[in-house]
């Protein structure tokens, strides 16, 4: 399954440069949503549902700055991996915004290479830890369907017991055991033991 | 006769910010049309709006220089010259 575009929020209150940065991210299969102030990311509800990373212009003299949005957000849990956008070197400021979960500083006007490489890092890792929790998800699903048996011979094989070890254990037959493995392999949709302690390390490390 | 108001730093400065804009407006605007038309397909409609607003992005930044020049022209050093003639 291909991985869905991105959401990018840009909050800029020139509305000639939140455009063009529109047009840019769009060219490169991103969904742009654009915001002249920081009052209207926090007014859009749909927002903070949404996980995407944030484009923020840190000079608004108009409403509200683009530290006191990040306050904001982090205050009602909205945060976004954000990109902040200055057009002079603000150092005191840049500190505040990285406390607040700045991860990236470009001084405008910005390259396109640069703003798009700070994007791929910005969301890199919450896009890793979405495709780990789906695995995980499915895993436990998965481990669900088990019988107490084979869960029980799935764990003395993960504590590398051989089979026949484990048939001792369980007091069964050797068959027995092997049968139950059969049977996990089927639920656990694989082919073999190390792919089926896979899905079930992915579970019980969870826990 | 009064010397015309000296610029300040800050004004200086303020003006400098307003010509950032227009600047980063053209910038990403022609990043921007550059990867809208090495699309496939090209999407020639986003790109002539592009060209367009670089346009008028150009026009403003002119104003601007415009602006500063006058500032500076009028800025310190001939206020300076002036009060020593």
């Amino acid at each position: 399954m291909g991985e869905r575009p991105a959401v990018i929020y840009v909050v800029d209150d020139n509305v000639a440069c939140r455009t063009a940065l529109g047009r840019l991210l769009r060219a490169e299969h991103y969904l742009p949503r654009l915001y002249g102030s920081g009052e209207e990311l926090i007014g859009d509800a749909s927002a903070a549902e949404v996980p995407g990373c944030l484009i923020l212009d840190l000079a608004m003299p108009g409403g509200m700055c683009g530290l006191e949005l990040l306050e904001r957000l982090a205050a009602a849990g909205r945060q976004h991996p954000t990109i902040i956008l200055t057009a002079c070197s603000e150092p005191e400021r840049a500190f505040r915004a990285g406390r607040l979960g700045a991860c990236e500083f470009l001084r405008k006007p910005i390259s396109d290479i640069e703003l798009l490489r700070a994007i791929q890092n910005a969301i890199a890792p919450s896009r890793s830890r979405n495709v780990a929790d789906a695995r995980r998800r499915r895993a436990r699903e998965l481990v669900r369907t088990l019988s107490a048996r084979e869960r029980q011979t799935l764990a003395l094989l993960k504590d590398s017991r051989s089979r026949k070890e484990a048939a001792i254990e369980i007091g069964v037959e050797l068959s027995t055991v092997k049968y139950y493995c059969d049977n996990a392999f089927k639920k656990l949709e694989v082919h073999s033991l190390h792919a089926a302690l896979d899905i079930w390390d992915a579970v019980t490390d969870g826990n | 006769m009064t010397a015309p108001p000296r610029s300040s730093g800050s004004d200086i400065r303020a003006i400098l910010h307003q010509l950032g804009q227009p600047l980063s407006a053209i910038l990403s605007n022609a990043q921007a049309v550059k990867r809208l038309l090495a699309s496939d397909p090209a999407d020639v409609p986003e790109a002539r709006a592009a060209l367009g607003d670089i346009i008028a992005q150009s026009k403003q930044a002119a104003k601007i220089f415009r602006r500063l020049e006058a500032q500076v022209c009028a800025g310190p050093e001939s206020g300076d010259r002036r009060a020593e003639s």
